[in-house]
C-alpha cells in the first residue's frame, strides 16, 4: 500500500507518460479511492496539452545546458520617460 | 514580513501607490503619484515583459517595446485591474492581446504581399497559436535548468523513468519527484502569463 506522498510524486511522471506500468498500475489503484491525490492529478492533467504547443525543437533549445544564460533583457533608455510623459499627456486631455 | 521575497514587495508598494492615485485630491499630489504608480510598474515588470514580448514579435525589438511600454500605460490607466492581485496575468493578457493585434493588422495590410497568397486567406486562429506556443516556451523558459531538463527527458523524447534516470544520471526517485515538481513550477509559469492549462 504507497502513501499519498507516494503516490502524488509519481504523478508528474504518470501525466507525462514516462511512469512504467507496474507503478500505473500502483497509483491507478491508488487513485481509485483517493479524492485528495485524484484532485492533484486534476490540477497538472492539463499540463502534457501545454507542453505540446511547444515544438521539441524549441524545447531541445530551451534545455540545452548553454542555452541562453538568463540574462533579463532591459528596455532602452527612452520608455520610462516617453511613458512618463504619455501619462502626464492623458492625464492633460481628461482634466 | 521583512523575509518576502521582492516582488511581493514590489506589489504591495504598488497597491500603495493605486490607492493613493485614486484618493489624491490635489492636482499636485495627482500628479505625484501618477509618475509613482508609472514608475513602479515600470520597474517591476518592464523587463519581464520585455522578454516575453520580444518572444511574441519574434524578436522585433522596436515592435516588443512598444507592446511593453502600451501595455504599463493601460495598467496606469486601469490601476484597479491590478490592485488587489498578482499584476502578472493581467499585464501578460494585455501584452499578448496587444501582440495579437499587432499581428493581424499587419497581416491584413495590402502592401506586404512577400508573404504570398497565403496572406489572403484569413486565418485568425493560427496568429493565437502561434503566441501561445511563444508563450508556453517563455514559460518553460522561466523554469530551472533542471526541471527543463526533465521534462525535454520525459515528455518530448518520451524516455521512461529508468532511461531518464541513466540518461541524467540521477536516481529514478529524482527523476519522479524532479518532474511532478517541475510541473508544479510549469503550472505557476504559466498562470502567471495568463495561460490556465
Amino acid at each position: 500500500m504507497s502513501s499519498c506522498r507516494e503516490i502524488r510524486q509519481a504523478l508528474g511522471v504518470y501525466v507525462l507518460g514516462a511512469i512504467d506500468p507496474a507503478e500505473r498500475a500502483q497509483v491507478d489503484e491508488h487513485l481509485a479511492h483517493c479524492p485528495d491525490c485524484r484532485e492533484e492529478l486534476a490540477s497538472l492533467a492539463g499540463l502534457p496539452a501545454m507542453l505540446r504547443k511547444v515544438p521539441m525543437v524549441e524545447a531541445e533549445r530551451l534545455a540545452a545546458p548553454d542555452a541562453e544564460p538568463d540574462v533579463p533583457e532591459m528596455p532602452s533608455e527612452e520608455m520610462l520617460p516617453s511613458l512618463v510623459a504619455r501619462t502626464t499627456n492623458v492625464r492633460r486631455m481628461h482634466r | 514580513m521583512g523575509t518576502r521575497r521582492e516582488p511581493e514587495a514590489g506589489r504591495r508598494r504598488i497597491k500603495g501607490v493605486a490607492r493613493q492615485k485614486a484618493t489624491g485630491n490635489s492636482r499636485q499630489a495627482q500628479r505625484v503619484s501618477d509618475e509613482e504608480l508609472v514608475r513602479a510598474l515600470y520597474a517591476e515588470h518592464a523587463a519581464a515583459l520585455l522578454r516575453f514580448t520580444l518572444r511574441m514579435t519574434d524578436g522585433d525589438r522596436q515592435r516588443a517595446e512598444d507592446i511593453v511600454q502600451e501595455t504599463l500605460l493601460r495598467a496606469w490607466l486601469h490601476p484597479e485591474a491590478i490592485a488587489e492581485r498578482p499584476a502578472r496575468p493581467w499585464l501578460f493578457a494585455v501584452a499578448r492581446n496587444l501582440a495579437v493585434d499587432a499581428h493581424r493588422a499587419r497581416k491584413a495590410r495590402p502592401q506586404e504581399v512577400g508573404e504570398g497568397a497565403l496572406n489572403l486567406v484569413p486565418v485568425p486562429d493560427e496568429a493565437d497559436r502561434v503566441l501561445e506556443s511563444w508563450a508556453v516556451a517563455d514559460a518553460l523558459s522561466a523554469l530551472r535548468p533542471d526541471h527543463r531538463q526533465v521534462l525535454l527527458e520525459t515528455y518530448y523524447r518520451g524516455r521512461s523513468v529508468a532511461e531518464a534516470s541513466a540518461v541524467l544520471g540521477i536516481p529514478a526517485g529524482t527523476v519522479k519527484s524532479r518532474a511532478f515538481y517541475a510541473l508544479r513550477a510549469l503550472r505557476l509559469a504559466l498562470e502567471e502569463r495568463g495561460l490556465a492549462p
